[in-house]
């Protein structure tokens, strides 16, 4: 008898959680299975899962719901409830993303996130119109500029052939009218255009490069970073509406440590793979300062001209203005 | 005096550890051909013990060596990384599945060393140029070899696909597809295909990668071929690598039901590995809701 009451009230105490369980929400995302996007996510779905005991959970998807506008295809569809979405994703919901990817226009992650915080509000509002709730920035890692032959200037960078995303029509045209030889690709096609000499630079985070291989056919880095590929992780606002305020509450305080987890270890992982590459016949070509100033400030004159054009007036203006009281600090 | 009782006493020890390591070798046929799985998942652990503390006396016993690489390497893939995949399909438990996931990765990490070091004991210096130079270090290998070959670059390959998030670890690609080549070419038809299974794995990785759905489809083919249709295995390696890649619900699922309708009887010398294969197939069909993704509209249409 005793034991029958100890399961009753075991019972008792199971079954709310089981009745307000909700069915799981998928995560999309283009993240390789057992990478450390895929594994920070998991991390997350767990701990979403331990802190609102069981009500909300995450199915993640990653890499096997197609590329990121199919994921974002889904999540408008309600086939998929989240997604971390990359840079290039985010522009196409809104250009004033393009604001992230401007070259050379951050020096650090701290300067990078800063700016980030500013333009938040902003950014949030072009996600929230097309239906998508912001829970966090992630980081895909800094993208450099690879080469066949040492590059140190920006004139060096204007006599190669710079892989360009095909489609991409607006930074090729930005390219060519400042100077450059961009060659529009699909991206499956960039290894056979560092073989046969039709580009000899890319700009790729070093993780990727590293797993690509394409550091044997362009074995130079300019270790001047280029920009840092952020990503965000969005839950589409139905889903979002269907948690109660606690849940919410909990989403976006695991989805901020996965946001700090992600930008301490994903600079960290691409340390890591440089240090791997330079094993194996990398060779990290790095400015001297001077150089790099030059550089800097030579870009800064040419990506305004995106300003208006690429990337909408205000958050250009609100951009600058913060990036550079950081730097006057 | 003391030299004589010292050496004879090596000798002994020295015999002793070949005299258990033909036995244990000729056990592996004992695991291979059993039908109880879960017997011989209990049996295993002890089988690896015991191959390491033989190692202790004699480090470079090539045959102790290629059998603690090969036994890591099955263990890890049949038993501990399938518990891995059960917790997260059947229970979204990525806790209890990412446990399991490293647990299998060290295991495969150590069965990777345990082949360099096989390797070494032949070729030594040879473990840092496979890093260096894949294609020119596999080129020193021979046909005598080639079990090494196998097991080093299915460890190495299963490795890396669980640790992507370590750049020293997943660098290390090229070398797989540099020693499972060398391994094919000198010997298409080693163990009735496997090599061929193999392939259909490395070919499976994006494109990005090296990979080519096509070509692991030409791997499939061989396999089955070579193994007369009696190894479950290949159909399973195709399903989860190619058509859950893309997506195709009704080849993963036709492959499944023809690695289910293999006779494990058939051939008794592979029944333990048909049974898993088989037993996972089974997991991979009652989960298929989870792991492939509604259809867009337009995709339901071309179905």
């Amino acid at each position: 008898m005793r034991s029958f009451r100890v399961a009753v009230v075991v019972t008792l105490l199971v079954v709310p959680a089981v009745l307000f369980a909700q069915r799981p929400m998928t995560l999309g995302s283009i993240a390789p299975p057992n990478s450390l996007w895929d594994k920070t996510l998991k991390e997350m779905a767990a701990a979403l899962q331990t802190a609102t005991n069981r009500r909300v959970r995450l199915r993640i998807a990653s890499s096997s719901q197609g590329d990121e506008s199919t994921i974002v295809r889904r999540l408008k569809l309600n086939s998929t409830q989240a997604a971390l979405l990359s840079l290039p994703a985010l522009s196409e919901i809104d250009a004033a993303f393009n604001v992230l990817g401007m070259p050379f226009f951050f020096n650090s992650d701290a300067e990078a996130r800063h700016v980030l915080a500013t333009l938040e509000p902003t950014l949030k509002q072009a996600l929230a119109d097309q239906g998508f709730v912001l829970i966090g920035w992630g980081h895909t890692g800094w993208a450099y500029f690879f080469t066949a032959n040492p590059v140190k200037t920006l004139d060096d960078l204007r006599r190669t052939k710079i892989f360009t995303s095909a489609g991409d029509d607006a930074m090729v045209q930005w390219y060519k009218e400042n100077g450059f030889e961009p060659v529009p690709l699909a991206v499956t096609d960039v290894a056979m255009g560092l073989n046969t000499g039709l580009i000899n630079a890319y700009p790729l985070p070093p993780y990727a490069v590293m797993l690509v291989q394409y550091y044997r056919s362009a074995p130079y880095m300019l270790d001047v970073p280029l920009a840092p590929v952020i990503n965000a992780l969005v839950v589409t606002a139905k889903a979002w509406a269907g948690l109660s305020t606690d849940d919410q509450e909990v989403f976006r305080t695991v989805g901020k440590q996965i946001e700090d987890q992600l930008w301490e270890e994903v600079p960290r992982q691409d340390r890591e793979a440089i240090k791997v590459m330079r094993g194996r016949g990398l060779t990290t070509v790095v400015p001297d300062e001077a150089a790099k100033t030059k550089l800097r400030r030579n870009v800064d004159e040419l990506t305004a001209s995106m300003r208006g054009s690429m990337i909408p007036l205000d958050i250009f203006d609100l951009a600058l203005q913060t990036r550079n009281a950081y730097r006057g600090q | 005096m003391a030299m004589i009782v010292l050496s004879s006493g090596c000798s002994i020890r020295s015999l002793a550890v070949n005299a258990l390591s033909d036995t244990l070798a000729a056990g592996a046929s004992v695991y291979a051909s059993d039908n109880d799985p879960e017997l011989v998942r209990e049996a295993m652990p002890f089988n690896l013990k015991t191959v390491e503390t033989l190692l202790q006396s004699s480090p470079e016993h090539p045959e102790l060596l290629l059998m603690a690489c090969s036994t890591f390497t099955q263990y890890a893939a049949v038993f501990v990384q399938a518990d891995a995949e059960v917790a997260e399909w059947e229970n979204f438990d990525y806790e209890l599945s990412a446990r399991a996931k490293l647990r299998a990765l060290n295991m495969y990490i150590r069965a990777r060393d345990y082949c360099l070091r096989r390797v070494e004991v032949d070729y030594p210096g040879l473990s840092a140029q496979l890093r260096l130079s894949p294609d020119n270090a596999v080129s020193e290998l021979d046909l005598e070899d080639i079990e090494t070959m196998y097991w080093l670059g299915v460890s190495w390959g299963s490795a890396i696909s669980l640790g992507l998030d370590q750049p020293d670890l997943a660098a290390d690609l090229p070398v797989v597809r540099a020693l499972l080549s060398r391994a094919l070419a000198l010997d298409e038809d080693y163990n009735r295909g496997a090599l061929h299974g193999a392939f259909i794995t490395l070919e499976s990785v994006p494109e990005l990668l090296g990979g080519s759905p096509e070509r692991a489809r030409a791997y499939f083919d061989r396999a089955l071929e070579l193994s007369g249709g009696l190894d479950a295995s290949p159909y399973v390696a195709l399903a989860t690598g190619v058509s859950l890649a893309i997506q195709d619900r009704e080849a993963f699922e036709s492959l499944l039901d023809a690695a289910l309708a293999v006779d494990p009887e058939a051939d008794i010398s592979i029944r333990l590995l048909n049974l898993v294969t088989q037993k996972r197939a089974r997991l991979l069909l009652d989960n298929a809701d989870e792991l492939f993704e509604v259809p867009l509209p337009e995709e339901q249409d071309k179905q």
